[in-house]
């Protein structure tokens, strides 16, 4: 069973649970339309240009779409061509944060970012405290500020803790910490 | 970049209506003894319908008037066999017809989407999948009517119109100048009505594209409308969408109707023309009963077929503008293509050279941005190049260019010493791997998606390449192995299993120059160091280039370029990289940052 709030999501409207969360998906779909016209996506009759230049800004978007002839009346091509592909994660990221829903879910959406862009994301993130935050990722740097990491293998939770928890356990997380970090130059 | 999207019409240039119509009967050409065929088995039947009118006159004066029974009966079974000749004849030539028009079909979409298929990225860029397909599906099936029509109706009307003007003039040149009065004023109208409704259609056909482009991406991105809730938002789109389209068609048909009325009019004022003339002269001059009723008959025959061919110029205004549609694409020109002289690239060592090489996306255009500025560098066979930078520096455009998907405006980039622009295309393309974070995976099984890379693979070539990613073990753990069928854009994966498959597909064709942008980004660590060591077997000796951000990506690389500000800021050794303390190092000790 799966509940929200002690509700059992089954017993809640689609709307009202579709509403709740915002979700950035692994693989980014972005419509063929302004930059704006996308973020605004859900909301768009009641959205203010300064709600998505603020949501842009926590997604590290608004410099380069700051940067773009038209900026955010930009037309972006169908799913997104014509920006690199950390660009248009950004721009999904900027999408979901504009929601401002109470629940957050990020899934994988930091693998084409650079390591300094997904730290200043990360900061903004851990500014939210108000939303609960699901975060997917491959990177340790990508959940090793979180509350609880949860490491799934084969369909269950294999283990669970803080990430200095974890890494005192030497198990599978730690193994995935040692290819990620173990054995470089100055580690 | 300039793009096109479901809001905006697309813009299509003035077109000159008698070159499009003169290219549309071309295709006609291919099969000119199918048609002479059908046309003279439409002389005869023409011939057989002028002679009606005749029958009936011999029939009134001369055998109704002297009550000759026996002869009118021969006169009537004559009539009989030649009119079901004549229905032999329409149905053989409806069959030829049918056949040659959906010949011609095929050859039409056959030559669209070859023509399409070397069209460079520029062009998939710039407007919106659904826009394309429109073009191919939708303006090719409303050729139809109209090849069919220009042998079925245009020749064989014509024809018959001008018999019957003839057989008229002949006949009494009063009574037929009676009866063609009216066509001054119909040719005027007609030339009027059709200059308005051929840009109507034009915009019709615009909307349809819009239309067809939105619900396109919709469906595609479902499952972002449905996570954000836009359902509503997409509604309203669309119910505007298809508004515009729904008035753009009431606009153009409202006025083509209109020809039908200016025909019945002509038709109207010319046959009272005709009694007026007729009745006047009847009985003052030698006009007969039987005469008189000729010429009616010869009024409809004359009218009728202007009725059909009216209807047939509507049809081809309409339709036209699908064939404009068509011929803009087939006339769009691919912006890379083999130039004259070219050489085959022979099997090649892989060494890279870039040469002071500049690009710029949307060359002459408003949305010009330059990427790449004097940019060299020189890779040897075998080198593992890693490119680091931040997004949109200009990492995956250098890769582009290796592949020549766009041509450079400065330098020279060549490959074992030959210039890229000198050696043909397919020849480049066939030596290189290209894997990128978006893999696209075709509907199919597993097996056909990884034969993609060389169609004429063996089973054990396939299953080395799949071994060699690590796909093998979740392909087998699978019911159907090998043979599972895929979704589009291979849904029922996870990313990481669609990036290895794809991984396979690559390998598969064991390329010689190799390049991975950000191939591993969604794959776990775990399966992204065996796949890695996989891949380090068969590059052994292969030079790649390797676009990523996690140290485990690119550690192993010997050596490492940092791209920003449309150049190579850094470039050396890892180690090198690190003692200099540049922009390399910040670049790793950020990720250590949040873990130490």
């Amino acid at each position: 069973m799966v509940k929200l709030d002690g509700v059992d999501i089954r017993d809640l409207t689609l709307k009202q649970l579709r509403s709740s969360v915002s979700v950035v998906l692994q693989d980014v779909f972005l419509f063929s339309d302004t930059i704006e016209e996308n973020i605004k996506m859900g909301q768009r009759k009641t959205m203010q240009m300064d709600a998505i230049k603020a949501a842009a800004s926590s997604a590290q978007a608004s410099t380069f779409i700051e940067k773009l002839d038209e900026q955010y009346a930009t037309v972006i091509g169908e799913r997104g061509v014509g920006l690199s592909g950390g660009q248009k994660q950004r721009i999904s990221i900027a999408r979901a944060l504009s929601k401002k829903s109470p629940i957050l879910v990020l899934d994988d959406s930091t693998s084409a970012l650079d390591m300094e862009t997904e730290h200043e994301i990360q900061k903004t993130l851990n500014g939210l405290t108000d939303t609960t935050k699901i975060i997917i990722a491959h990177r340790i740097s990508a959940v090793r500020r979180a509350d609880e990491i949860i490491y799934l293998e084969d369909g269950k939770i294999a283990e669970r803790g803080t990430h200095e928890e974890l890494l005192a356990k030497k198990g599978l997380y730690y193994q995935t910490y040692l290819a990620q970090y173990g054995g470089y130059y100055g580690s | 970049m300039a793009v096109n999207s479901y809001r905006e019409d697309e813009f299509m240039a003035n077109t000159d209506k008698v070159k499009i119509t003169k290219r549309l009967l071309a295709y006609l050409f291919d099969y000119k003894k199918e048609v002479v065929g059908v046309l003279l088995s439409m002389g005869i039947a023409i011939v057989i319908s002028l002679m009606n009118p005749l029958i009936i006159e011999e029939a009134l004066d001369n055998y109704v008037a002297n009550s000759n029974l026996p002869g009118l009966l021969k006169l009537g079974i004559f009539a009989l066999v030649i009119n079901v000749l004549y229905i032999i004849l329409v149905k053989v030539r409806m069959y030829i017809m049918a056949l040659i028009t959906n010949k011609i079909l095929l050859r039409i979409r056959q030559d669209l989407y070859e023509h399409i298929q070397t069209l460079s990225f520029a062009f998939f860029d710039s407007r919106p999948t659904g826009k394309i397909l429109a073009r191919i599906i939708g303006d090719v099936n409303s050729l139809k009517n109209v090849l069919n029509n220009f042998v079925t109706t245009l020749i064989p009307e014509l024809l018959t119109v001008i018999g019957v003007v003839v057989i008229m003039l002949v006949k009494d040149v009063r009574l037929a100048l009676a009866a063609l009065s009216t066509i001054p004023f119909l040719v005027v109208s007609v030339v009027c009505i059709q200059r308005v409704t051929h840009k109507r259609w034009q915009i019709f056909r615009k909307k349809s594209s819009n239309l067809n482009a939105y619900v396109h991406e919709d469906i595609a991105g479902m499952s972002v409308v449905q996570s954000f809730g836009a359902e509503d938002e997409t509604k309203e789109i669309f119910g505007n969408l298809t508004d515009e389209h729904r008035i753009s068609f009431w606009n153009a048909c409202r006025f083509a109707d209109w020809i039908g009325p200016v025909i019945d009019l002509c038709w109207g004022l010319s046959s009272m023309m005709l009694y007026l003339v007729g009745v006047k002269l009847l009985g003052t001059e030698r006009v007969s009963v039987g005469s008189l009723a000729a010429f009616v008959t010869y009024v409809s025959m004359f009218w009728h077929p202007i009725m059909s061919l009216s209807s047939f110029y509507n049809n081809l205004i309409t339709n036209l503008t699908a064939a404009e549609r068509i011929f803009d694409i087939l006339d769009t020109e691919p912006d890379i293509v083999d130039s004259e002289d070219v050489e085959e690239l022979p099997d090649i060592e892989g060494s890279v050279e870039f040469s002071h090489v500049s690009f710029t996306y949307d060359r002459g255009t408003p949305a010009e941005t330059k990427v790449l500025e004097d940019v060299s560098f020189s890779v040897k066979p075998g080198e593992t190049i890693a490119l680091v930078g931040p997004t949109g520096a200009g990492k995956t455009t250098i890769v582009n260019l290796i592949s020549r998907f766009y041509d450079i405006e400065e330098g020279v980039i060549s490959v074992d010493g030959y210039d890229l622009t000198k050696v043909s295309i397919q020849s480049l393309r066939c030596q290189m791997g290209v894997m990128t974070q978006d893999n696209f995976i075709f509907h199919g099984t597993i097996r056909e998606n990884i034969m993609y890379g060389k169609l004429d693979a063996t089973e054990e070539e396939m299953i080395t390449a799949a071994k060699a990613v690590n796909a093998h073990d979740f392909i087998m753990k699978m019911e159907k192995g090998y043979d599972t069928e895929l979704k589009e854009q291979g849904a029922g994966l996870s990313i990481g299993q669609r990036q290895l498959i794809a991984f396979a597909r690559t390998m598969i064709s064991m390329p010689k120059i190799l390049i991975l942008d950000e191939a591993t980004s969604s794959i776990d660590t775990h399966t992204e160091i065996l796949v890695q060591k996989g891949i380090e077997a068969l590059l052994a000796g292969r030079t790649s280039f390797v676009i990523a951000h996690r140290l485990s990506t690119i550690q192993n690389a010997d050596r490492i370029f940092v791209i920003d500000k449309g150049g190579i800021l850094e470039q050396g050794s890892p180690k090198e990289l690190m003692e200099k303390r540049g922009a390399y190092y910040n670049l790793y000790m950020a990720q250590f940052a949040d873990v130490q």
